[in-house]
């Protein structure tokens, strides 16, 4: 159930392309991290967030308002295998690259994959760990089970 | 001396002031800081507005609020992280006067690498800060209290 944060200068990607950026980008890391045929508990807690910014806002080191994008992804512990980070950041990168517009615009794009505290994910009020997850993923396998 | 942030789309909160301060309130709390001004002025909340397209989950929803606390390493024990994700929730379904927002808010506790917290131009390890908190305590107990 990753957060994604795009953040890029405001006229980098096109109008209107937001919508499908974030769900481009949020099934990508459902796939990432395996889950095969999300259910609605994965689909409305995954989400994306693009900041459009001021062109002045981006800077890199040699280059003011610059062309660049950072997508910044937050995890639970351990959610990505080593080919699920590699795929994530390739996928990301695509997706990043084809809305823009720019065939150029991968070698200008990060992605940093980064992870909550373990026992540090919270919805609807509660601090989930790995336990908690675990437990619910078995509630949701047995009530799937019992509703065949 | 947690960093508390707030993402949702525009016009969801009515007093982002008022909640800034009573997220960074809650969260001192909860990590039993000592009452001293190295905490007080050093635990702070940012309120970001987004545009309503500028955010969404897998199934195109905006009317979802994510919370990220940056704490130094280990700040918070199970039972703290429990309690922030609990209060911090109830606060922010408050001060959007919609109960029904506690199902919709994800609170992430995320920490800073143990050296990697910088406040006045220095990397503060964990030994350091709880020196520097010390020191602060013995400053103002050698103090005579100030009228008020």
């Amino acid at each position: 159930m990753p957060m994604i944060d795009v953040y890029a200068r405001a006229d980098l990607f096109p109008a209107g392309v937001d919508r499908q950026l974030a769900e481009e980008l949020t099934v990508a890391v459902l796939r990432a991290e395996g889950v095969a045929q999300p259910g609605p508990v994965y689909l409305d807690n995954t989400a994306a967030y693009i900041h459009r910014m001021d062109p002045n806002a981006v800077h890199t080191a040699t280059t003011g308002a610059a062309r660049t994008v950072r997508v910044q992804v937050i995890t639970p512990p351990a959610a990505l295998s080593r080919d699920g980070q590699k795929q994530l950041v390739r996928e990301i990168t695509e997706i990043v690259t084809k809305l823009s517009g720019d065939p150029s615009q991968a070698s200008r794009t990060w992605v940093l994959l980064t992870e909550a505290a373990e026992g540090g994910w919270g919805i609807a009020g509660t601090a989930l760990g790995r336990e908690e997850f675990a437990a619910a993923a078995r509630a949701a396998a047995s009530r799937a089970n019992s509703s065949q | 001396m947690p960093m508390i942030d707030v993402y949702a789309a525009a016009g969801t909160f009515a007093n982002k002031h008022q909640l800034a301060a009573e997220l960074a309130t809650a969260v001192m709390t909860i990590e039993q800081a000592p009452n001293i001004p190295m905490f007080r002025k050093n635990t702070a909340a940012f309120v970001h507005d987004l545009p309503a397209d500028s955010l969404s989950n897998v199934d195109g929803d905006i009317t979802y609020v994510r919370v990220q606390v940056l704490t130094n390493a280990g700040a918070l024990n199970r039972d703290k992280q429990l309690a922030v994700v609990s209060q911090l929730t109830q606060i922010l379904a408050q001060a959007a006067a919609d109960p029904t927002l506690v199902d919709r808010t994800w609170v992430l506790l995320t920490e800073a690498p143990d050296g990697g917290w910088g406040l006045k131009g220095h990397a503060n390890t964990n030994e350091e800060l709880v020196a520097a908190a010390r020191a602060e305590i013995a400053s103002l107990a050698a103090k005579p209290p100030t009228q008020s």
